[in-house]
């Protein structure tokens, strides 16, 4: 591969970056919803360490990009609002760690 | 978020978030310390057995309802691999049986039938080591580790003397193990509920 090919590879890589994914807060928040199988809003608030509106937001964000899933439902007559990663955020996550490993391969030593 | 090792990092530090309120430990020792009681007083284990199906189990989960998770929220773990748990469990209770008779191979127990009650608490200890030792292994709590060794030396400590009836080495295993667990789980519960106050109103977080 010519390192005008290199270039071109690495733009390319670079410009498929998953820009919902990308942001660290919504990068930890995908990451917490892949090991969990559900999680509430106060779990994501302790786990990021993010403000409630901050997480609010992301989550919005997220969820717009039909990476997150949200389901209300009553435990013992208390609301309660779980998050769920779907498949497709499952296949984002995966794939942004595809394309963040390869960027970080074709680095120059 | 690269490497497999930080997502593993991530659902540790979940799980150990779950598992701060020291509920397990509090129900295990008040479990054990009843079923060292129904095993002396009546003889039997199946009451004991039903009553943790039952009551212990929707108990543990009413607390968690009620007093764990509108503190530090809710977040459920998938169950894992039923082979690899079912593997693991019969793992540790091949290794407490073999532990068992290799210690009655040694004494000259094994050909009175009598005897072996004597030795079952170390049966019983590895076999509850192996639960510590799950639950430490998902989580990287030191502390189930320490449990984890001390049910172990507990079960060679409670083999050693003679009882009369047989039952009381199991009883005393049993007893004893309730009664370090309560004192942890009561010194954990009361520094969560410290570090988490009561949340102002019992509703969840709606995202906006």
């Amino acid at each position: 591969m010519t390192s005008s090919e290199h270039e071109d590879d690495g733009s390319r890589a670079t410009t498929d970056i998953d820009r919902v994914v990308h942001e660290p807060a919504r990068l930890l928040i995908l990451g917490l919803l892949y090991v969990v199988e559900s999680a509430d809003f106060l779990f994501l608030l302790n786990q990021t360490g993010l403000t409630k509106g901050n997480l609010s937001s992301h989550l919005s964000k997220l969820e717009d990009a039909g990476y997150v899933q949200v389901n209300k439902e009553f435990v013992e007559k208390i609301p309660r609002t779980l998050l769920r990663i779907t498949p497709k955020g499952r296949e984002a996550l995966q794939a942004y760690r595809q394309g963040m490993m390869q960027i970080l391969e074709d680095l120059p030593d | 978020m690269l490497e497999t090792g930080d997502l593993k990092r991530i659902e540790q530090k979940a799980f150990r978030h779950t598992l701060q309120d020291g509920l397990v430990e509090l129900t295990a020792g008040v479990y054990l310390v009843i079923l060292a009681g129904f095993l002396q007083f009546t003889g039997g284990v199946v009451v004991a057995l039903a009553l943790f199906f039952l009551i212990g189990v929707p108990l543990v989960r009413h607390l968690k309802n009620r007093v764990t998770y509108p503190r530090i929220g809710y977040a459920s773990f998938a169950q894992g691999d039923p082979g690899k748990l079912g593997l693991f469990m019969l793992g540790f209770l091949l290794l407490g049986l073999a532990a068992m008779v290799t210690v009655l191979v040694i004494t000259g127990d094994i050909s009175v039938a009598r005897k072996w009650y004597r030795w079952m608490p170390i049966f019983i200890g590895i076999v509850l080591s192996g639960g510590f030792i799950g639950l430490a292994a998902i989580s990287g709590l030191v502390r189930l580790w320490v449990y984890a060794l001390f049910s172990v030396g507990l079960g060679v400590a409670w083999s050693i003397p003679r009882f009369e009836p047989r039952m009381e080495n199991i009883s005393f295993y049993l007893l004893s193990m309730g009664l370090f667990l309560i004192p942890w789980g009561l010194i954990l519960f009361v520094l969560f509920l410290r570090r988490y106050p009561a949340p102002a109103e019992e509703t969840s977080h709606d995202v906006e």
